[in-house]
């Protein structure tokens, strides 16, 4: 989808904004919780999505920036200064940066953005958690704790974002305005030009895009917004861990944009919420059958609903499913032999 | 017999590329398919095979209805084809192709008599497909269909690309095909010469679809009547 | 002296060998058909419990390690019909909707055996020696497997009908079915026989370590990354690939940390594929 219809995405963020009035707190809290999930399934909507660039690694950004955010805060980074407010700038950036030298070394090797790119980002995803596992500066497995929250200055001393709803305000913010850029940035020509590269590289070399360059430029800037979106977890729950690095998280950010539609970054925000939601509400009941039942369902909505759930209802109301939401390169382009 | 009635296939900007196609195909007779390039031609014969999404009519071989059968069902069924271009399986020897239009129809191996059709192959047998000479994938193409001993043939463009002396070597095995062995040919065609040689009928597409239809005696008596349908 | 180095070269061998029978399944359905299985791991773990129930059930070691490749090849052909052949046209697709069947497999897997891990008792518990130093007879056991599987894989590729059939489907797909072969049924076939091989892994390395629903994870990335750098697809390059993968990561792990070992052995293979890249991705261009 090029252009999400405004009017869904207006009514999402309106019924989010009203929300601290008639929630509670601990309704709050959650909801804060899931939109910082919510960041990570944006950064995965726009390389996935639109750049084609299936990625098993998104969560080693979030996981990144949340851990930069815990060692800038701790005041574990020799020769910086211990600051939380140092920690969320640093942390997109972090990632950002991570992202960029990674798809430099693995993007340019032309593994594309089939099967080869696929795996790689798999096996990235994997040793990045048991880095952070062996590592003792990063904690180890039981991660950094006791990280402090962000704090503003106000006349009657200092004031610490660790109440819900200040939390979720700030949430709230991050999210939308990530939103709104992202969504603005698809609906342009560059955001057109990362579609055409997705669609045929080859076309799109031949009309003189670098189709690298894009690849990388999106790859980057979603890990940014994936960094962002950790760094705020960190300061929400004062706790970083391996898992938020490891596959675990990165294939959950997968089902998150494949059932809400990855098309659009609004259904995979939508996509995040009613899954975690559900889980939240079943997960309880279910138990070990949760993720049983979330495996069969990602196999029923890729097979019956290419472009996602909500995807679908969007494009239905907008235009006509565009076919390379459904479809992306062609078996072979995966084929690795020659 | 293979026989067309209204038939329409594949689909190019909101409509069949082919549609309203009546033709009757004969054994021991070959037609041939003019028209210009994006006239239809490739996607009628990929249509009767399968190949191309069928949209309507009725396709039937020797009175049983074929349409909408599975590539491979209509193959086994009979029916040959050699496509446009190479034509050849990329990565396997010359003697593996063959085994593999044998295998296609149920045969194990290929009757040895063949290759003996063009013997610089059979000496060639062993190498890969890709290392042929354009000329000689195609004669490999055409050799593969017959393996599976088709009563019809259908031939994508076969002289295209392809110096004289392949085009003529073609043209003979065409028309003991037809002559000998009694095989019922369709032949999509631009080359002229190659169509007044082995053709008996001519039908013309234009626009995906059939504009003229006449005898390959009249075709040599006015060949400037299909010169403007083929833009010559 | 002697007898660590011999231990050093048996060990690598033994993970080279071990790996080549993870990859081998892979190198059929990854490499030669060009799916990307995401639960392959989990086909792996199916081996290994399927073995495991079948010795519960009273069948003694030598069943388990037949008929657990029948079951696992069985739920491979069953995954192509129901879902890769659906999505033949969107390989992402296709890697996301095999992530969710492996997820639901390994979750099935706790729920009927639990989260513990259980044990398959080697048939022969007996060592040997060999220059000097002790092995476990077993592991020389399925060294010979894997070395068996892949010569066995080889000429069912290259010498028999099926192999030659499955040969020209990958080749080109459109002529194969105009020259009459069913592809359907050879994409099925072969992605159970891929599949099979995973199990046979599984069956046969379930004595060697322990049986529990992590087990596959272990050595499906180095499996994946052994069919990338593998110089040609299918058996022949597999052997390298895994060789190559498995045994400089073994050899690494002797001197550096494992996780070290799998960075550099990561660092190697995308430096490896992007040597091939001209070679091997030039058409994506």
């Amino acid at each position: 989808m090029s252009r999400e219809p405004p009017l869904p995405a207006l009514v999402f963020w309106a019924v989010l904004g009203l929300a601290p009035l008639v929630a509670p707190g601990w309704l709050l809290a959650q909801l804060a919780q899931h939109l910082g999930y919510g960041l990570l399934a944006l950064s995965l909507a726009w390389v996935w999505g639109q750049a084609g660039l299936l990625s098993f690694c998104q969560a080693l950004f979030f996981g990144s920036g949340a851990y930069l955010f815990a060692l800038l805060a701790l005041g574990r980074i020799p020769g910086l200064p211990d600051s939380p407010w140092l920690g969320l700038l640093c942390a997109p950036l972090f990632s950002a940066l991570l992202a960029f030298l990674l798809g430099l070394a693995l993007l340019s090797a032309r593994i594309g953005s089939g099967a080869a790119w696929a795996v790689m980002t798999l096996v990235l995803g994997v040793i990045a958690e048991r880095v952070a596992v062996t590592s003792p500066w990063l904690g180890g497995s039981n991660g950094l704790v006791g990280v402090p929250p962000l704090a503003v200055p106000w006349p009657s001393g200092t004031f610490e974002l660790v109440d819900p709803l200040p939390l979720y305000l700030l949430l709230f913010a991050a999210t939308a305005l990530v939103h709104l850029a992202l969504a603005r940035h698809i609906a342009s020509p560059a955001g057109a030009l990362v579609r055409a590269v997705r669609d045929d590289a080859l076309r799109a070399a031949h009309l003189g895009i670098d189709p690298l360059r894009l690849r990388l430029f999106v790859f980057t800037g979603a890990a940014a917004i994936a960094g962002l979106g950790g760094g705020l977890f960190a300061a929400q729950f004062g706790f970083v861990a391996p898992p938020l690095l490891g596959l675990g998280l990165s294939t959950e950010a997968l089902v998150w944009v494949a059932v809400g539609g990855r098309g659009s970054p609004l259904a995979a925000l939508v996509g995040t919420l009613v899954v975690k939601g559900v889980e939240e509400l079943l997960g309880r009941w279910l138990e070990a059958w949760w993720p049983l039942a979330m495996g069969l369902v990602v196999v029923a909505v890729v097979l019956a609903f290419p472009a996602g759930l909500v995807g679908g209802l969007l494009a239905r109301r907008g235009r006509p499913v565009p076919a390379d939401v459904a479809g992306g390169a062609r078996r072979a382009a995966v084929r690795t032999s020659s | 017999m293979l026989a067309l009635t209204g038939f329409a296939a594949g689909w190019h900007r909101g409509v069949p590329a082919v549609q309203d196609v009546d033709l009757e195909l004969a054994e021991g007779r070959v037609l041939a398919v003019l028209g210009r390039n994006g006239a239809g031609k490739t996607t009628l014969v990929k249509g009767v095979l399968g190949l191309a999404p069928w949209r309507s009519g009725i396709v039937r071989l020797d009175g049983r209805r074929i349409d909408g059968w599975r590539p491979e069902r209509i193959a086994r069924a009979g029916i040959g084809f050699v496509p446009q271009g190479r034509g050849v399986f990329p990565g396997l020897t010359v003697e593996e192709n063959l085994r593999l239009g044998a295998l296609g129809s149920g045969r194990r191996r290929p009757e040895p008599a063949l290759l003996a059709r063009f013997p610089h192959l059979f000496e060639r047998r062993d190498r890969p497909a890709e290392a042929l000479s354009g000329g000689e994938q195609r004669q490999l193409s055409i050799l593969r269909a017959l393996a599976g001993r088709p009563r019809f043939l259908l031939l994508d463009e076969p002289s295209e690309g392809v110096q004289p002396t392949i085009v003529e070597a073609v043209a003979a095995l065409l028309l003991e095909l037809v002559e000998v062995d009694r095989l019922g040919i369709l032949l999509v065609e631009q080359d002229l010469d190659l169509v007044l040689r082995v053709a008996h009928e001519c039908l013309v597409l234009e626009d995906g679809r059939p504009v003229d239809w006449f005898s390959a005696a009249e075709l040599a008596a006015r060949p400037q009547r299909v010169e403007h349908y083929l833009g010559l | 002296m002697l007898a660590d180095l011999a231990l050093v070269l048996l060990d690598t061998a033994n993970r080279v060998l071990t790996l080549l029978l993870v990859a081998l399944g892979l190198a059929v359905t990854f490499g030669l058909m060009g799916i990307v299985n995401l639960a392959h791991g989990e086909f792996f773990l199916l081996g290994a419990y399927a073995h495991v129930a079948l010795e519960r059930l009273g069948l003694g070691f030598w069943w388990g390690l037949l008929l657990a490749p029948v079951f696992v090849g069985a739920a491979g052909w069953i995954l192509e019909v129901v879902v890769i052949r659906r999505i033949q046209d969107r390989p992402l697709d296709s890697l996301v909707a095999t992530w969710g069947v492996g997820l639901a497999i390994k979750q099935a897997v706790v729920l009927l055996f639990g989260p513990a891990s259980h044990t398959v008792a080697p048939p022969f518990a007996t060592t040997v020696a060999i220059a000097g130093t002790s092995y476990p007879v077993y592991r020389l056991f399925v060294m010979a497997l894997a070395l068996a599987a892949t010569g066995l894989t080889i000429l069912l590729l290259l010498r028999t009908p099926f192999g030659l059939m499955v040969r020209g489907t990958v080749a080109d797909r459109g002529l194969a079915a105009a020259t009459g072969l069913p592809v359907r049924r050879l994409d099925a076939l072969a992605f159970a026989y891929g599949s099979a091989l995973a199990g046979l892994a599984g069956a046969a390395t379930a004595p060697l370590m322990s049986v529990d629903p992590q087990m596959g994870v272990g050595f499906l990335l180095p499996a994946f990354l052994s069919v990338l750098v593998a110089p040609a697809s299918g058996a022949f390059g597999t052997v390298v690939g895994a060789a190559v993968v498995g045994g400089s990561e073994s050899l690494a792990a002797t001197v550096v940390s494992p996780v070290v070992a799998q960075l550099l052995v990561l660092a190697g293979a995308v430096l490896l594929l992007r040597l091939a890249a001209g070679r091997r991705y030039g058409r994506e261009r």
